[in-house]
């Protein structure tokens, strides 16, 4: 067990390489760079004062030198500083690392404690009233896109309640009631979709589960129909469930730049799609090459778990 | 500040009534002014105000909730603020950077030799006073006993300092053509700096008001410090800390020079770009402040939580041709463009009515701008079957096709909006418009000299402008490279002579001639100028509207009442 995770570990190193040289080639081959986007669309600035900004910004290397330079520098554990706002890259997701993982999490955690009793209810009451109910939860969480949802969450707060939270985001740590209000309605945003996902893998895998022969032979055998459930059926009926929700970890860590735009809150997402409009290299770089290393971690959480759920599996 | 307002605005005032009893020929009134140190945009202001038929730059809404109505009562010091800034600065860096947004975001900490108030007059600002001993030669008096935010003083070492990096021609300073007439920068003592120049420059006074590469920073400050995540300077508020895309916070300067100003203590610009999120947390009163577009304002206008401040500002959409293709190199083409754009059609469906045409010196403008009546009746009147005829001479046949290219700079509704009203007007004349819509940074690129101009036409706008010549010297002097083509002997002759004219009314001539010549040979299409639309919580007061969207006169201005 311990040599597969280290191998796995080991794995991790060829991909953030191929990240690595995918991104910053992707970067470069984007029109524009960042000079030309700090000097904006109509200046009159001359040649040399041209050349002056891409040596300040360490631009004016062939391009291999660059990108074996900023290797070096992250095999040292230093990203590089911001080509815009001059900070060191490696500060900069620090700062905005508690937000991501403050909204990845509970999002994760609310959708969860909705979505997976109530796919087990709907599948164990398959066509009774909750099932259908959820069904119709389901269809409609999955439609709503969850801009929508968050632009109709802040015009219900505001005009109808004349409430909205600090605008200024404040850590869970400096200030706990703060922080709950002002992840409020981000995470109701963004969990409903992971909800009707969720729910519905939980439903499905659950009525294949419980149409198994050792199902069968539970209940046959005298169980009770709780322990039949939680004992037997609850834990295979997780695998592919747990699957998804790995996905679900490695997008939110990402892809919830739309919401941080609404609320204004200052996570990951928003601060790389930002940094490809500033055309600031070293910040996409460094922020895709961490939002990498989550992702191939959590999948490697993913495949621990399965192990734990169905003992058969086994890694060597 | 407060001390150099009581002693300017007795003379103003004076002038005023002057103005209002007619007293005054205009060549007097523009010796008068010209002695008070007021900006040209200024003057124009100054003469809407007192005698309303000069000109008429203010569109029809902006007599609603206007910034008077704020402005009343004694100002209370102390208090902490939010405002909503509706774009993030990216970097703070005052030399190296061009958007507005970082201007916005830095003009509350750092100065200039001058700088403008709420009605852009040029006030004193880190010089004291200054005189021109002849046409080439500034002497500025430099005001004494002025602290940086680290607490040491301010000197004339300091001026020489930012702009020998500013006037280096190899230097980094992006707005240095604004300077491209100063020749050199003397210390004559401590508190005395001399500027002279190659030619007589009347734009000098604006480009330091503007603080467009003009923002003085302390000696040593560009090779030592992080300039564009830390500031060092002499403004009202220090800044406090700066997380991009997040919040700008600033406290005040205890001892800034302008003391009592600023009267709010802490004040703390959060990135909202989302219109929505700002119209929310105005409702909710979490923020004092929030830049709307027509659309939000509408939403917002019966709620007694938002006083909305409307006005005009020098903000000026234009369609750019590239006079550098054909067929856009023919002048009848481009007329029948001109003729076939229906600009109050653009301004009700992409402003949604909150705007006005405009030539090529914005509406508003002082009374640079050729007045809207004389665009409309000469020049704006759409005529279909004129345009036809033009295009036909040129030889254009029916279907020609017109690569637009466009990108949402954010902001405003106007430039996606516009593209797609443009195209069905000019589908009237039998030119097939294609939208290219793209990404910031490759609107950037397309529409540059590496870039090649790659378009036919684009859309784009001038940002605010401290002189006349602003919107005119890049984009219509041949030899400057964003001239994408254009050529007119005697625009080369006007344009030089008009930037090194001293004498206003002289000056006056020499743009009117420009902009007629522009306004016949269509370069360009000029739209319009926007409306600038700002919603506040009562509780703000003494905030008044700035045409340039520059807020820090008004952030010192401001105080919290209750």
């Amino acid at each position: 067990m311990n040599r597969y995770i280290l191998r796995r570990l080991l794995l991790l190193l060829p991909t953030l390489l191929g990240v690595s040289i995918l991104v910053f080639g992707l970067m470069r081959l984007l029109p524009g760079d960042v000079v030309q986007v700090l000097i904006g669309p109509e200046l009159n600035v001359s040649e040399e004062q041209r050349a002056t900004l891409y040596r300040m910004l360490g631009l004016d290397a062939p391009l291999h030198i660059q990108f074996m330079r900023w290797l070096g520098g992250v095999l040292r554990g230093d990203l590089g500083f911001s080509l815009r706002t001059n900070q060191p890259v490696i500060e900069i997701i620090k700062q905005r690392l508690p937000v991501t993982l403050e909204l990845t999490l509970l999002s994760l955690l609310f959708s969860w404690l909705v979505a997976i009793p109530l796919g087990i209810i709907a599948a164990v009451r398959r066509n009774g009233t909750v099932d259908l109910m959820s069904q119709l939860v389901g269809l409609v969480g999955l439609s709503v896109p969850n801009f929508w949802l968050a632009t109709m969450l802040l015009l219900l707060t505001s005009l109808l309640m004349r409430w909205q939270p600090s605008p200024i985001w404040v850590g869970f740590f400096q200030n706990p009631w703060m922080n709950v209000q002002i992840m409020l309605l981000p995470v109701i945003s963004l969990s409903v979709a992971q909800v009707a996902v969720v729910m519905r893998m939980m439903r499905s895998t659950m009525l294949e589960v419980l149409g198994h022969d050792y199902i069968r032979t539970a209940r046959a055998k005298g169980l009770s129909e709780t322990a039949t459930l939680y004992r037997h059926a609850l834990k295979n009926a997780f695998i592919p469930v747990v699957t998804v929700m790995g996905v679900q970890v490695g997008l939110l860590l990402s892809g919830t730049v739309v919401i941080e735009q609404i609320y204004g809150l200052p996570g990951i997402g928003w601060m790389i799609l930002n940094g490809i409009y500033q055309r600031d290299y070293t910040l996409v770089q460094g922020g895709v090459l961490f939002v990498a290393v989550g992702f191939v971690l959590v999948n490697l959480a993913v495949d621990l778990f399965y192990a734990y759920l169905d003992p058969r599996i086994r890694y060597a | 500040m407060a001390n150099n307002n009581q002693t300017t605005s007795n003379p103003t005032q004076a002038l005023i009534e002057d103005i209002r009893s007619q007293k005054l020929t205009r060549r007097e009134l523009f010796h008068r002014a010209a002695a008070l140190g007021l900006g040209l945009p200024a003057l124009g202001y100054l003469l809407t105000a007192c005698a309303a038929p000069v000109t008429a730059p203010a569109a029809p809404a902006a007599s609603e909730g206007t910034a008077a109505a704020t402005a009343s009562g004694e100002p209370v010091a102390g208090g902490s603020s939010i405002w909503a800034s509706e774009s993030d600065p990216v970097a703070l860096n005052p030399i190296t950077n061009s958007n507005f947004a970082s201007t916005q975001a830095f003009e509350h900490s750092y100065e200039s030799l001058t700088a403008y108030d709420a009605d852009l007059q040029i006030i004193p600002a880190l010089a004291e006073s200054w005189e021109t001993p002849d046409d080439l030669t500034y002497i500025f008096k430099l005001r004494e006993g002025v602290k940086w935010h680290d607490g040491s003083d301010f000197t004339a070492a300091d001026v020489k300092y930012t702009f020998d990096i500013v006037l280096d021609p190899e230097g980094p300073a992006v707005w240095r053509s604004n300077f491209d007439q100063v020749d050199t920068v003397e210390v004559v003592d401590d508190f005395t700096v001399k500027f002279t120049t190659k030619a007589p420059f009347p734009p000098l006074l604006g480009a330091f008001a503007i603080l467009r590469s003009s923002a003085i920073i302390k000696q040593g400050a560009f090779e030592e410090g992080n300039l564009d995540n830390t500031v060092v300077g002499t403004g009202p508020y220090k800044l406090v800390q700066y997380i991009p895309q997040d919040v700008i916070e600033y406290e005040k300067f205890p001892d800034y020079w302008g003391a009592p100003l600023p009267y709010i203590d802490q004040v703390s610009f959060k990135i909202l770009v989302d219109e929505d999120t700002r119209i929310a947390a105005l409702r909710a009163g979490t923020v004092d402040y929030a830049f709307l577009t027509a659309v939000g304002a509408e939403r917002v206008r019966d709620d007694a939580n938002i006083t909305l401040l409307e006005g005009p500002r020098t903000f000026l959409y234009i369609f750019v041709f590239n006079m550098e293709r054909a067929p856009w190199n023919d002048v009848r083409v481009r007329q029948a463009i001109s003729l076939a754009t229906d600009r109050d059609e653009l301004i009700q469906k992409a402003l949604f009515g909150a705007g006005s045409v405009s030539g090529p010196i914005p509406t508003g403008f002082g009374d640079w701008a050729i007045p809207v009546e004389e665009l409309k009746e000469t020049w704006y009147t759409p005529d279909i079957e004129k345009a036809k005829e033009l295009l036909a001479e040129a030889g254009v046949e029916e279907g020609q096709v017109l690569d637009l290219l466009v990108t949402d700079f954010g902001g405003s509704t106007f430039y996606t909006g516009a593209g797609v009203v443009f195209k069905e007007q000019l589908a009237q004349i039998g030119i097939d418009v294609q939208i290219r819509l793209v990404e910031q940074g490759v609107f950037i690129q397309e529409a540059s000299p590496e870039g090649n101009f790659n378009y036919d036409m684009c859309i784009n706008a001038f940002s605010p402008r401290h002189d006349p010549d602003g919107f005119l010297w890049a984009r219509f002097y041949s030899e400057n490279p964003y001239a994408v083509g254009y050529q007119n002997e005697r625009m080369d002759e006007l344009l030089p002579e008009a930037r090194s004219t001293i004498d206003v009314e002289a000056r006056h001539e020499l743009y009117n001639e420009a902009q007629r010549i522009l306004l016949d040979e269509a370069p360009m299409i000029w739209v319009a100028v926007d409306n600038l639309i700002e919603g506040i919580s009562p509780r703000l007061k003494g905030y008044k509207q700035s045409p340039f969207t520059r807020r820090s006169w008004s952030l010192a201005n401001a105080w919290l009442e209750g």
